[in-house]
């Protein structure tokens, strides 16, 4: 094969390129610090990571939802656990009250505790949280218990909010108050507020052991007092419902993140490594490059 | 036969040495020039004289010049141009396509950035802030759209105005080719070929494959008649006028006027080199990426605007549209945007599913949210998301086949190139060393003249 000028020029600086863009590309990755820098470079992997992205930042939106579950359930709760202490007080009084010591004046003057306890627990129940009131399901913009006297009337729904932990699964943020304070839909349940204005009432007759007296009074209580502590125990559940979907999604995001690495990130030893190899590949075409170009014969005839 | 013989055997020798020495200087002068191919002077000896008895050997003539030229790898060099310009073009589209979906923050970031504030919303459906935080992640979404559809749109025009130039460089090159073909007959009617114009025709015709693919056929006076697909681009010394039309549309259609006087729309008859290619992703790869855009924005505001409707305002009425209504799927992600009523009032954000339970009831907010991993039958019963990737994905993966099929055209190309090189280009030592030769032969034969001068003397002075 004839070796012309033009064609080994050309085939030189051919060569010179291929390898100049193998530095180029081994230097790009080596800053970037990625294997992936552009689409083309590894289609599956590119689209993969684009897919892995937007799961992670959906993993963050739920997370970001479940910080704001805990606050409002560990606010309801202790409201709630205040509602318990006074209907404890409540089952104090209405044991003292029980005792056959107790005259008639003094149980007169417990009425009046007791009603009091029941305006303390009205209040609870229509506890507003960040502008909402809790304990009223859907309906939170207006209170959702008021008093006509003898009963307690429900202005709530029984709307239950459900707030997405993930993909599939939600955590239910509220428990509506009419089955919190007035027992709706519980085997056993009772009307707290009634059950304390039943109360006061046995006490102003100064009814013991009647029908409607303390004794049966007491046991609504404690019947009462079960209802909330079954509502508390549910709100402990769904706080550990939560941290456990919580640990779920830092789970899911290491391997999300993992995984996301393997495929767009470059092992920097080994991409270095090529960088330096390809830089010596390049100086060397470089070198040879100037001596092969350079001799002619013109060189020789003097 | 005589001195004077001999002094012409001299002569002649003279004429044909000066002759190789000058086209030495021809090619050593054209060692850079592309397309050149080195020529070689024709030596041949004369007809003998037949006297006393032998033949006499009557010195050498210059017959003719001829370039040495690889056919094959010439016909081979106008294949793979055709290729290369088609694919190019391609490549060139596509690449823009793929830089447009930024890998960084898009349409896809965009959209789950919407849905994920809807997820939000679940959590407080009342509140403010995350309503007005759904309706900026709707319209950045219809941003994002907006955009890539613009700078999709523009490629498009970009393409188109390529295009239009090409068309015009294929004329300058047909005319180019008819009156070389005109100059080559005109030349070779003497006998003699013409190399230097038949060289630079050949590069012409390079260009040319590059543009359109080119089919040649040599006629018997040294003209070619050049065909593409059919279609006649230059019969002997007259060039087809190539014409780029506008249509309603904005784009243009090659409209070709014949050199045998046809007028017709040759567009669809262009499937080779650039121009192909540039019609190729102009009407097919570029129109699927903007219609895939247009079903995305489409479906997205159906399916949002659906499920917004079941649901409940925060003042309790029933749910109107959240994104602006879009009529078509064509131009949809140009249009995406939320509706006027909504954007003014984020009450109007329906998260609720009923009526009563409208202040505080996210289960319809909830349904919102779902929608990103509900599947869709108008976008092939996929997700929005995984729609939009598996789009992407497919532009990129035939970037990345038309880079490698570029890059071994290229490979291939300069393989035949080298090869054509080996056998016409000019190797400066072989002509030196050529140089050499013609020299010391020139050389001697002007010695041959003073000798014959001598023998003249000689006779001259015997007869004093």
């Amino acid at each position: 094969m004839r070796v012309t000028n033009l064609g080994l020029t050309t085939f030189v600086s051919d060569n010179l390129h291929s390898a100049y863009r193998r530095v180029a590309a081994a230097q790009e990755q080596v800053t970037t610090g990625r294997r992936i820098n552009r689409l083309s470079d590894d289609p599956v992997g590119a689209v993969r990571v684009f897919g892995l992205r937007n799961f992670t930042a959906s993993l963050d939106q739920y997370d970001k939802n479940i910080n704001k579950i805990f606050p409002f359930i560990k606010q309801a709760d202790s409201v709630l656990g205040q509602a318990e202490e006074s209907l404890f007080r409540a089952k104090e009084l209405a044991l003292a009250s029980a005792n056959d010591s107790q005259s008639a004046a003094d149980r007169a003057n417990t009425a009046k505790e007791i009603h009091e306890l029941r305006q303390q627990l009205l209040n609870i129940a229509n506890t507003k949280v960040d502008n909402r009131y809790i304990f009223a399901g859907f309906a939170n913009d207006a209170a959702p218990f008021t008093d006509g006297g003898a009963s307690v009337a429900y202005n709530g729904d029984s709307g239950v909010l459900k707030i997405p932990t993930s993909s599939a699964s939600t955590v239910e943020l509220n428990v509506p108050g009419d089955v919190i304070f007035q027992g709706v839909g519980l085997t056993g349940g009772v009307d707290i507020f009634d059950v304390l204005s039943d109360l006061e009432t046995a006490l102003v007759n100064n009814d013991v052991n009647g029908v409607n007296g303390i004794q049966t009074q007491l046991t609504r209580i404690d019947n009462g007092i079960d209802q909330l502590l079954g509502v508390r125990a549910q709100f402990g559940s769904r706080i550990n419902n939560a941290e456990g979907a919580q640990k779920a999604l830092a789970v899911l995001q290491e391997q999300a993140e993992s995984e996301r690495t393997q495929i767009e990130d470059v092992d920097v030893l080994q991409a270095y490594t090529d960088f330096v190899r390809y830089q010596k590949m390049f100086e060397a075409a470089l070198s040879s490059a100037a001596q092969v170009v350079q001799p002619s014969l013109l060189d020789f005839l003097r | 036969m005589g001195i004077a013989s001999t002094l012409n055997l001299a002569s002649q020798a003279l004429k044909a040495q000066q002759a190789a020495i000058q086209t030495t200087g021809h090619n050593v002068a054209n060692a850079a020039t592309p397309g050149y191919s080195r020529q070689r002077v024709a030596l041949r000896t004369t007809t003998p004289a037949f006297e006393n008895g032998i033949y006499l050997g009557r010195g050498v003539n210059a017959d003719n010049v001829r370039s040495v030229v690889d056919h094959f790898a010439e016909a081979q060099l106008l294949d793979i141009q055709s290729h290369l310009g088609s694919l190019s073009a391609e490549n060139k589209a596509i690449g823009a396509i793929e830089e447009i979906f930024p890998a960084a923050g898009g349409i896809d970031t965009a959209l789950s950035g919407f849905f994920n504030t809807l997820t939000e919303l679940t959590t407080n459906p009342g509140g403010a802030a995350e309503r007005t935080a759904v309706i900026g992640k709707a319209n950045s979404l219809g941003e994002a759209l907006r955009l890539t559809r613009g700078q999709l749109a523009t490629v498009q025009l970009n393409l188109d105005q390529d295009l239009q130039s090409a068309v015009h460089k294929v004329n300058s090159l047909t005319e180019e080719i008819a009156a070389l073909n005109q100059d080559i007959a005109f030349g070779e009617s003497v006998g003699q070929p013409a190399n230097d114009a038949r060289d630079r025709r050949q590069v012409r015709l390079q260009e040319l494959a590059n543009l359109t693919g080119v089919t040649i056929q040599e006629q018997g006076d040294g003209q070619v008649t050049v065909l593409t697909q059919n279609v006649l681009l230059v019969s002997g010394n007259r060039a087809a006028n190539l014409e780029a039309r506008s249509l309603s549309s904005g784009f243009h259609q090659i409209e070709v006027l014949s050199p045998d006087g046809m007028r017709f729309d040759g567009t669809g008859l262009f499937n080779k080199g650039e121009i192909s290619g540039l019609i190729k992703s102009r009407d097919v790869s570029l129109n699927n990426a903007i219609n895939q855009l247009d079903l995305l924005a489409k479906a997205v505001a159906d399916q949002v605007n659906t499920q917004h409707a079941a649901g409940f305002d925060q003042t309790g009425a029933a749910g109107g549209v959240f994104f602006q209504p879009l009529a078509t799927v064509t131009g949809a992600a140009g249009a995406l945007q939320v509706a006027t009523t909504v954007a003014a009032d984020p009450k109007l954000i329906a998260a609720a599913a009923t009526a009563a339970g409208a202040p505080g009831d996210n289960r319809n907010a909830l349904a919102l949210a779902n929608l990103n991993n509900a599947s869709v039958a108008a976008l092939g019963s996929q997700t929005f998301q995984n729609y939009f990737l598996t789009n992407l994905g497919g532009v990129a993966e035939t970037a990345r086949v038309l880079d490698g099929e570029v890059q071994f055209q290229t490979t291939l190309l300069a393989q035949v190139q080298a090869r054509r090189e080996a056998s016409s280009g000019v190797s400066i030592d072989e002509e030196m060393t050529n140089l050499i030769l013609f020299q010391r032969a020139f050389e001697a034969s002007s010695r041959m003249i003073s000798t014959a001068s001598e023998l003249y003397q000689t006779l001259i002075e015997m007869t004093r």
